[in-house]
């Protein structure tokens, strides 16, 4: 339960733009039985990949960089923080899978630290000396740190806080990942469609400025969303059953929402059972899929729907819904200010 | 300034100790924690380019010994977090059940679930199907092998926690970073309490990692020692239960209080180095606000825990802001580093578990050193058993990645 207001005050967001159609390696039998074993339970065909381009884009570290930038700026932050506020501001950092830099042919020791342990150049690069810390979240990171943000700012240790991550694609990674889903719904009685399908998996980094409502009216940022309430709930019953109607439990009442967001987690079927419920909560309200949508963005879906929502002219009460295959799931409601808007 | 949020319950695992009491025993014995070879293989040593005999304290008979124990839970790694919790509560005097409140969170101070490289690395990027016939360990170079919530879930389901376990990880300062949120959410009322476990297990891959960064130790760890190479790593789990003061049992006399904590970032020359190089001014800094958050001055202060990791560079950075802040004044100060090896993300769990026993003994066991503490000749280092009477308590930890944090912790009268 969110019991103190904070807004966004800037996001940034990098896409992989190198477009490929995923193919197995001819030298890797265990990826080839991967992926024959994902397209016979899943029907999954064509898997596309948006991988960050290294010409273009450089590495995914390099997108990272760019993001957060991206995102100081919105904010009116950038190359703004002096000794003063330095050690106020602080970084929530959250990638998906923990240490995996050792899975690129050619990585190298300096990458490993930046990548699998904090990406400390952002601190050097912005002058940030507050509280900073890595989160492991998956795909529901995003939502925990951005509570953890909410917690900080609400206690005084810090006044602003950037959340954000990456998502970098390994075919071993995501093709298990799809298996362990599949086998996640078949445990928890969700139908699996076998229809022939292709699937899209964007790389990215995304970060957006939190802080307190208030804090911010002296700067003026372009951009502001209002985040209303964020709330967490179990989706699993004790006997492990899928469970979504306990959502009904964790939205608040009272509030009007006209746009629901929802697919997070990248499986239609997932995304039906949400728009279900949602539906007999909110009839009046639109539904967004994010995954159809936009791709899957993996555990930066939610920075990409608030990013996407931000720099709309929407301005109703909206609402972002997600759950991960551990059963956490998250609702968080948000308005878009236009209050400062040329 | 923190209002009063105490520890009610310790709990810990390691090759050193399985227990609190073990731990204190151990130590007040002169023990020194067995070490054994990362590559008992010359193979696979020279596979991973290794010309030393690096150590380390893997956990490995404990873990087996504990999942027998806990027959329902598939991962060792989740036996042993299990097992630290139910010491917590029990110290606590506490049920379980406490845990299925949501007025309850948990809190991991770690990095949480990553796979060991060793299972898969020789056919990482290429392999045939003879291979994939004769390792089976292959098939952890899956998902699940690096998602957290292959603990946390299981963890979860065991205790049938409400709330999603928030992991978080700044390298071996987790378990003080950890505590941080625990003690903002329950100042806020928002929790009445918070279960903070730090658990690092040591994979090949941070051996791979720590010897990459030429950390590890190849012939000695010898914290605020010249003689000392590096670090010698060991799994170790360490949990404490955060309460307000104002809301413990009667059947609970906690020891002492969360004072104030600081919690920085140090800056690193380049931007794109990797931040070793912690100065000791952030060191000296964040002691000092956690002193000026708390309203207490350094010649207060009757203990301090270091960090002290063995690693030359840190250790001299934090021995030469000790030095600053309190070489003029009574200040004791105790490593017991070299002797339980070094516990990475645990580390600071710990050192809260003989802080409990200071406060509530009035003691303060004496350290045990190798080597010749001679980066730190102006400080007064405990080497004799002996009684004080301690008011305020200093704990600091250190980062990997730059980050610092300083806690002072203060005994709680109950008369």
């Amino acid at each position: 339960m969110l019991n103190y207001p904070i807004s966004i005050s800037g996001s940034g967001l990098v896409k992989g733009l190198r477009k490929r159609l995923f193919v197995p390696r001819l030298n890797n039998k265990y990826e080839q039985s991967l992926y024959e074993k994902v397209e016979k339970t899943a029907g999954i065909q064509y898997w596309n990949v948006n991988q960050f381009d290294k010409e273009s884009q450089g590495g995914h570290l390099d997108a990272v960089s760019l993001a957060f930038e991206c995102a100081m700026k919105d904010a009116g932050l950038y190359r703004k923080i002096n000794k003063k506020i330095s050690q106020r501001i602080g970084i929530i950092y959250f990638n998906m899978y923990g240490p995996t830099s050792f899975m690129n042919k050619e990585f190298q020791v300096k990458e490993m630290y930046q990548s699998d342990v904090f990406p400390a150049f952002l601190l050097n690069n912005h002058n940030i000396t507050g509280y900073s810390v890595r989160l492991r979240g998956e795909r529901n990171g995003f939502f925990q740190a951005l509570e953890l943000a909410r917690t900080l700012i609400q206690s005084g240790e810090l006044d602003i806080v950037v959340v954000g991550g990456v998502f970098q694609s390994y075919s071993y990674l995501y093709l298990t990942e799809m298996q362990s889903l599949l086998n996640w719904q078949i445990s928890n009685k969700i139908k699996i469609k076998k229809s022939s399908d292709e699937y899209t998996i964007n790389e990215s980094a995304g970060f957006l400025v939190v802080e307190a409502s208030d804090a911010d009216e002296k700067r003026q940022p372009k951009l502001k969303l209002n985040i209303n309430s964020l709330n967490s709930y179990s989706a699993l019953k004790t006997d492990n059953v899928f469970e979504l109607p306990s959502l009904n439990s964790a939205v608040e009442e009272n509030i009007n929402i006209e746009r629901c967001y929802l697919g997070l987690n990248g499986r239609d079927e997932i995304a039906q059972l949400e728009s279900m419920l949602l539906k007999d909560l909110y009839p009046e309200a639109s539904q967004v899929n994010a995954y159809k949508e936009w791709g899957d963005f993996v555990n930066i879906n939610a920075i990409k729907v608030l990013h996407e929502h931000i720099h709309s002219e929407i301005s109703h009460d909206s609402l972002l819904h997600s759950i991960d295959r551990d059963g956490s799931a998250w609702n968080l409601t948000f308005t878009n200010n236009h209050k400062n808007r040329i | 300034m923190y209002s009063k949020v105490v520890v009610t319950g310790t709990g810990c695992l390691s090759d050193f100790a399985q227990t609190s009491s073990e731990l204190l025993n151990n130590l007040a014995q002169g023990k020194f924690v067995n070490l054994q070879p990362v590559f008992e293989n010359k193979m696979l040593k020279s596979l991973f380019g290794f010309e030393h005999d690096v150590k380390y304290a893997p956990l490995e008979n404990a873990r087996k010994e504990l999942s027998k124990k806990y027959k329902s839970i598939e991962n060792e790694k989740v036996a042993a977090l299990v097992n630290v919790t139910e010491q917590v509560l029990a110290d606590a005097k506490l049920d379980a059940e406490i845990l299925a409140q949501k007025s309850t969170r948990v809190f991991w101070g770690s990095s949480g679930n990553h796979p060991d490289l060793i299972s898969f690395i020789r056919e990482l990027h290429s392999n045939a199907a003879v291979d994939l016939l004769l390792n089976k360990k292959i098939t952890d170079l899956h998902a699940d092998s690096f998602r957290n919530d292959t603990l946390t879930q299981p963890y979860a389901e065991y205790f049938k926690l409400p709330n999603p376990i928030l992991t978080v990880s700044s390298a071996c300062s987790s378990a003080l970073n950890a505590m941080i949120p625990a003690i903002a959410m329950l100042q806020s009322g928002e929790i009445d309490r918070a279960l903070v476990l730090s658990w690092q297990e040591v994979s090949k891959f941070d051996i791979l990692f720590m010897s990459g960064l030429n950390i590890m130790a190849k012939q000695a760890s010898l914290p605020f020692s010249k003689d000392s190479d590096g670090l010698m790593p060991a799994y170790g789990v360490a949990g404490i239960l955060l309460e307000r003061l104002d809301d413990t049992h009667q059947s609970q006399t906690p020891n002492f209080a969360i004072k104030a904590m600081s919690s920085k970032r140090a800056l690193s020359g380049s931007a794109h180095s990797a931040s070793l190089d912690v100065s000791f001014r952030s060191i000296s800094q964040t002691m000092q606000d956690a002193l000026d958050k708390a309203g207490v001055l350094a010649e207060d202060v009757d203990l301090i825990y270091p960090h002290g990791n063995g690693i030359t560079a840190s250790d001299q950075s934090e021995a030469s802001a000790l030095s600053q802040l309190f070489s003029s004044h009574k200040a004791k100060i105790v490593s017991y580093t070299e002797q339980t090896g070094y516990m990475l993300s645990a580390s600071g769990g710990f050192d809260l578990i003989l802080a409990n026993d200071a406060f509530k003994n009035n003691r303060i066991i004496p350290m045990r050193s190798k080597g010749n503490l001679d980066l730190t000749l102006d400080m007064n280092f405990v080497f004799e058993e002996c009684q004080a009477d301690i008011q305020y308590l200093l704990k600091n930890s250190i980062g990997i990645d730059g980050s610092i944090v300083s806690c002072l912790l203060e005994r709680v009268d109950h008369a």
